[in-house]
C-alpha cells in the first residue's frame, strides 16, 4: 500500500515536472520589437538635406516618407501562422518613428513574415475620428488621409527633383482600395527573447523595379488617380523595397 | 531636578501632540476631486499626461494663475492679456503681442484649446516640447512678462491665499516652478472646442448653406493639374479633427526669411521658413493671420493661397498646386472663408467655466 502512494506522489510529481517543461519549449511567448531603416541604396536616407540619384538617373532629395501597416503575419516552420489583426502601424523615419512591437509571439523558427501597406477596404473607409488621439490611425497622428470616401493615404512620398540648379517638388500619394499592397517575405530566422526583427525599406528600388522609373516624365503630382497608371506601378514596385535583415539581439 | 525632567517631557510630549495634529489635519484635508474631461463626439480620446491628472483643485489654482498679473515683472500682466478667450484666447487682434514694456514681441499670439492634441511641441517654432514646459516661458521672457520665476515663486508665497491653493492642488503648501507649471497645463487642457456648426454638421444636427458645402468641398479636394480640377489642397496641413497636423511647415509666405522659425530651435537650413500648422477651429475670431500676423483677414489669407504664394528652399510639397495658382474666383474663395467660419465655436468662446475664477 505504502509502495503504491509513493508511486501515485512520484508520477505526479513527474506528470506535473514534465507538463511544466512542454509549456515552456511549445508556447514560450516575447514581445518581439521590429525596426524598419530607410535607405537610398546603402545609404540610410537623410531628409532634405541629401540628393541622391536614381536608377533611371534623376536626383531627388527626399523630405517626407511615410505609410501605414496592417495585417502582419508571421509563419512558422511548421507552417502555423500567428496574425496581428488589429494591430496597425503609421511609419515615419524623418521624426524617428520606425519601430514597433508585436506581443505575444512564440520563441521559435520562421519561414516567412507578410503584411500590408495600407489598411483593409473596410477599415479605410470607417470613420477616421473614431480612433482614440494616440491610435496609429488617428488623424491627429498622422494627416494620411484624404476624406471618407477615399479613406486613407497608403504611402507617402515627398520630396523634390533637382535638374540643372532648378528643383521641383514632388507628391506621391498611394491609396485607394485597388492599391493595398501584400508585401510577402520568404526567409527563415529564429525568434528567442530581447530580439530585434530588423526590416529594410530601400527607396532606390521603388524607381527600379519591375519598373523602371523616369520622375522627370511622370506626373510630379499624384494622389493615386488620372496619373497614367503611374501610383500602380510604384505600388508594384513597393514589394521588392522591403527586405528582411535579419534578427538581432537587444542590447538593453 | 525630577520636576525639570517632568516639565522637559511633558513639553516634547506636548509638541508631539500638537505636530501630530496639525499633520493630521492637513492629511485630511489633501483630498483632490478628480476632474472628468467631457468631449463631444466630434473629438477623439486624448492621451493626458499621467504625471499630472486633472483635478478640480489643480485647475481652479491653474485658473487663478492664468488671470493672474504676479506673474510678470512690474505685476501689470498675466498670461490673458495676449490670449482673450472671446479670440480664441489669442491676443486683441494684434499682430504682434505687446509685453510688460509696451515693446512688440516677434510673433502673432496663438490660440489655446484642444492643447492635449498638440504632439508635437508648442509655439510657431515648436521650442517647448511640453505644455508645462511651455507655460514657464512667457513668464521669462523679457518682451513678455519679463519675471523670474524665483520672484514669481516669493510673491505667490507671500499671498494669503496662493499657499492653501497649491496644498489642496498638490498636497504641499511649497511652492516652486514645476507646480506652477502642472497647474497652468492642467487649466489649458480644460479648454476645449469641439461644438461648431461643422462638428454639429459632421453629426447630422445641423446644416450648411450652398456656399458653406461648396467650400468644404474645395477645402479638402486636391487640385489637379491634368486635367484640371480646382481644390485648395487644405486638408493635407490643416488635416484631421483638429484641423492641423501638428507639424511645422513652410506655407510660401517669404522667399527670404527674417524669422526662421523652426530652423532656428533646430538649427537645420533644412528646416528654416518652417512654422508650426495651426488649428483653423475658431481662425474666424483668431486674427490677424500667419505667426508675424501680417493678413488682417482671411480674404488676404486666401488672396495669399490662391495666387500669393512664393516659391523658396523648404517650401512643403502640398504648395505645389499653390505655387502654381489655384485658380478660385472671388465665390469660390467667399466659399472657402464661409466654411473656415463654420469652425466657430461660440460654447468655447463663452464658456463661463474658462473665465477668471473669482470665488
Ligand atoms: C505678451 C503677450 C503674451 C503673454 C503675456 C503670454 N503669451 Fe502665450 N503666446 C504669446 C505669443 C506671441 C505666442 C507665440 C510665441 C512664439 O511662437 O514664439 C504665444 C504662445 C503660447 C502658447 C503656444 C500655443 C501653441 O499652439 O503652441 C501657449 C500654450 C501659451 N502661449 C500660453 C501662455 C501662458 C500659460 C501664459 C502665461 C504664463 C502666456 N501664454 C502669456 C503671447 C503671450
Ligand atoms: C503645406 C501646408 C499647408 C497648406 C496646404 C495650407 N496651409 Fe494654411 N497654414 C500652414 C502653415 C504652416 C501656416 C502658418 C504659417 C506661418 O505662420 O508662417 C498656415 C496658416 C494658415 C492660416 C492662418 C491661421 C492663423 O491662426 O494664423 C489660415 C487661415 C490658413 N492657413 C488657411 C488655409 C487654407 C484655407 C488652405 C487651403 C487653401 C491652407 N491653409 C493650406 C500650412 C498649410
Amino acid at each position: 500500500m505504502k509502495k503504491y502512494y509513493l508511486a501515485l506522489f512520484l508520477s505526479i510529481f513527474i506528470f506535473a515536472c514534465s507538463e511544466d517543461d512542454d509549456i515552456d519549449i511549445i508556447t514560450q511567448k516575447v514581445n518581439l520589437n521590429v525596426e524598419i531603416k530607410h535607405y537610398f541604396n546603402d545609404k540610410m536616407i537623410e531628409f532634405d538635406t541629401e540628393t541622391y540619384l536614381n536608377e533611371f538617373g534623376n536626383e531627388l532629395s527626399v523630405s517626407k516618407l511615410r505609410y501605414l501597416i496592417s495585417d502582419i503575419t508571421l509563419t512558422k516552420k511548421d507552417g502555423s501562422i500567428k496574425e496581428f489583426e488589429n494591430q496597425y502601424v503609421y511609419i515615419d523615419p524623418s521624426r524617428n518613428r520606425d519601430t514597433f512591437t508585436l506581443y505575444g509571439v512564440d520563441v521559435g523558427d520562421y519561414t516567412n513574415i507578410t503584411y500590408n501597406i495600407g489598411v483593409d477596404s473596410t477599415t479605410n473607409h470607417s470613420d477616421p475620428t473614431l480612433f482614440d488621439a494616440d491610435h496609429p490611425l488617428s488623424l491627429i497622428v498622422h494627416n494620411l488621409h484624404w476624406g471618407w470616401i477615399d479613406g486613407y493615404i497608403f504611402f507617402s512620398l515627398e520630396g523634390n527633383l533637382h535638374y540643372m540648379g532648378n528643383k521641383q517638388l514632388f507628391t506621391y500619394h498611394l491609396g485607394f482600395d485597388r492599391n493595398l499592397k501584400t508585401i510577402s517575405i520568404d526567409q527563415n530566422y529564429s525568434i528567442s527573447e530581447n530580439n530585434i526583427l530588423s526590416l529594410q525599406f530601400d527607396l532606390a528600388k521603388l524607381f527600379k523595379s519591375p519598373n523602371l522609373i523616369d520622375q522627370s516624365n511622370e506626373a510630379f503630382i499624384t494622389h493615386s488617380v488620372n496619373d497614367n497608371g503611374y501610383s500602380d506601378r510604384l505600388v508594384q514596385n513597393l514589394e521588392g523595397a522591403f527586405t528582411l535583415k535579419g534578427i538581432i539581439q537587444n542590447e538593453n | 531636578m525630577k520636576i525639570r525632567i517632568i516639565f522637559l517631557v511633558l513639553m516634547v510630549l506636548s509638541y508631539c501632540i500638537i505636530v501630530s495634529c496639525s499633520e493630521e489635519t492637513k492629511s485630511q484635508e489633501y483630498n483632490p476631486t478628480p476632474y472628468e474631461l467631457v468631449l463631444p463626439a466630434s473629438l477623439p480620446k486624448p492621451k493626458l499626461p499621467e504625471d499630472n491628472p486633472l483635478t478640480v483643485e489643480g485647475i481652479k489654482l491653474g485658473n487663478k494663475l492664468f488671470f493672474d498679473d504676479l506673474l510678470s515683472g512690474d505685476n501689470t500682466m498675466s498670461c490673458s492679456g495676449c490670449h482673450n478667450q472671446k479670440h480664441a484666447f489669442t491676443d486683441n487682434e494684434l499682430a504682434l503681442s505687446l509685453g510688460i514694456h509696451k515693446e512688440e514681441g516677434k510673433r502673432n499670439s496663438m490660440p489655446i484649446f484642444n492643447m492635449f492634441y498638440h504632439n508635437n511641441g508648442f509655439f510657431w517654432d515648436g521650442r517647448a516640447a511640453s505644455l508645462r514646459e511651455q507655460s514657464l516661458m512667457p513668464i521669462q521672457d523679457p518682451l513678455e512678462m519679463d519675471e523670474t520665476l524665483e520672484n514669481v515663486v516669493k510673491k505667490l508665497k507671500a499671498t494669503k491665499e496662493y499657499p492653501q491653493l497649491f496644498f489642496n492642488a498638490f498636497g504641499t503648501t511649497e511652492i516652486n516652478p514645476l507646480r506652477i507649471s502642472l497647474a497652468l497645463e492642467q487649466y489649458m487642457f480644460t479648454l476645449v472646442s469641439g461644438n461648431s456648426k461643422y462638428d454639429r454638421y459632421q453629426a447630422g444636427t445641423d446644416q450648411f448653406t450652398e456656399s458653406e458645402k461648396r467650400g468644404f468641398d474645395l477645402f479638402f479636394a486636391e487640385r489637379d493639374p491634368i486635367p484640371f480640377i480646382k481644390g485648395g489642397d487644405c486638408f493635407h496641413c490643416h488635416s484631421g479633427p483638429n484641423f492641423t497636423n501638428n507639424e511645422y511647415m513652410n506655407n510660401g509666405l517669404d522667399e527670404f526669411f527674417v524669422d526662421l522659425g523652426l530652423g532656428a530651435v533646430t538649427k537645420k537650413a533644412s528646416d528654416n521658413g518652417k512654422f508650426k500648422v495651426p488649428s483653423l477651429r475658431n481662425v474666424q475670431v483668431s486674427g490677424p493671420y500667419m505667426h508675424d500676423g501680417r493678413f488682417k483677414t482671411l480674404e488676404e489669407v486666401l488672396d495669399h493661397y490662391n495666387s500669393g504664394v512664393v516659391d523658396s528652399p523648404t517650401l512643403d510639397a502640398n504648395m505645389h498646386g499653390a505655387l502654381l495658382g489655384l485658380k478660385l474666383n472671388e465665390q469660390e474663395k467667399t466659399d472657402i472663408i464661409n466654411f473656415l467660419k463654420t469652425l466657430t465655436d461660440e460654447e468655447y468662446l463663452t464658456n463661463l467655466e474658462y473665465k477668471k475664477n473669482t470665488d
